[in-house]
């Protein structure tokens, strides 16, 4: 998979975020934070106010795709402080995939990482779209993906 | 979680035998990704340890992240304490979800249809 640009956190994140920095509100539950994988365009189609993966285009297959696991890193000790996958991720094996990758998108763990429930959290846009052939899996390197505030 | 093995009658990786027609020798990275990695780590005098890291990563073929027979997996289980499938095993559009270890020691979640996890899936018994 192509090396990730840096992600946007959507709109609904960014309040979450700020709501918990500023001690307004209290934060979830340490849990999991999965990455799924987007076919929308890379311009004038992903929207940053969306909430929910139900808004999302996700990559399908007949078999194989599952959205995976982050596992993000620590933090950075700089300003800007930047968080990434830290650990490789890898989709697949695929079969009869469909479409062409053109998102990573960070969610929540509604649904257990899966359905449309899954809150949106981070978009990422990927530098090089992919294009699967049938029984290839896609790998993207540990800190592939990363996010600022 | 249930434990299974992946266990194919002909030794073939799941995405293999699931799609025949697939180049398993190809590389797992485009062209213009290793280029890309290469680049990023030249800038930061690597180690030889560092280097050796990435021609590894970007040696890997699509059979190197296929799921070998053999396989141990789990069956991932729905722990969304919110969701109507709560403590069922999970489905993504109606097929399983299954997580394991690669051969690289990468952790991974793949989707298999009910009547693949049927014929291939043996559970594995205390």
């Amino acid at each position: 998979m192509a090396t990730i640009s840096a992600g946007q956190i959507v709109t609904t994140a960014e309040q979450e975020a700020l709501a918990q920095i500023f001690r307004k509100t209290q934060g979830p539950v340490t849990s999991n934070f999965y990455l799924a994988l987007s076919t929308n365009a890379s311009s004038g189609s992903f929207d940053n106010t969306w909430t929910t993966m139900a808004q999302v285009t996700e990559f399908s297959a007949s078999a194989g795709y599952s959205r995976q696991i982050f596992g993000p890193g620590t933090p950075s000790v700089a300003s800007p402080s930047v968080i990434s996958n830290g650990s490789t991720i890898t989709f697949g094996p695929l079969t009869t995939p469909s479409g062409t990758v053109v998102w990573g998108v960070g969610t929540d763990a509604t649904g257990a990482g899966s359905g449309t429930t899954a809150k949106l959290m981070v978009a990422f846009l990927l530098t090089s779209s992919r294009t699967p052939a049938n029984g290839d899996s896609l790998q993207a390197a540990a800190a592939a993906f990363t996010c600022q505030v | 979680m249930a434990k299974y093995v992946y266990d194919h009658p002909s030794g073939d990786g799941l995405g293999a035998a699931l799609a025949p027609d697939a180049d398993m020798a190809a590389a797992a990275q485009p062209p213009e990704v290793a280029t890309s990695m290469r680049a990023a780590l030249s800038v930061v005098n690597p180690t030889e340890e560092q280097s050796a890291n990435l021609e590894s990563f970007l040696g890997r073929t699509m059979g190197d992240l296929d799921m070998p027979s053999g396989t141990e997996v789990e069956q991932v289980m729905n722990d969304d304490p919110e969701d109507p499938g709560y403590e069922q095993p999970l489905e993504h559009e109606g097929l399983y979800v299954v997580e394991w270890t690669d051969g690289h020691g990468d952790a991974r979640r793949t989707s298999v249809a009910k009547e693949t996890f049927d014929q291939y899936f043996k559970e594995v018994t205390a």
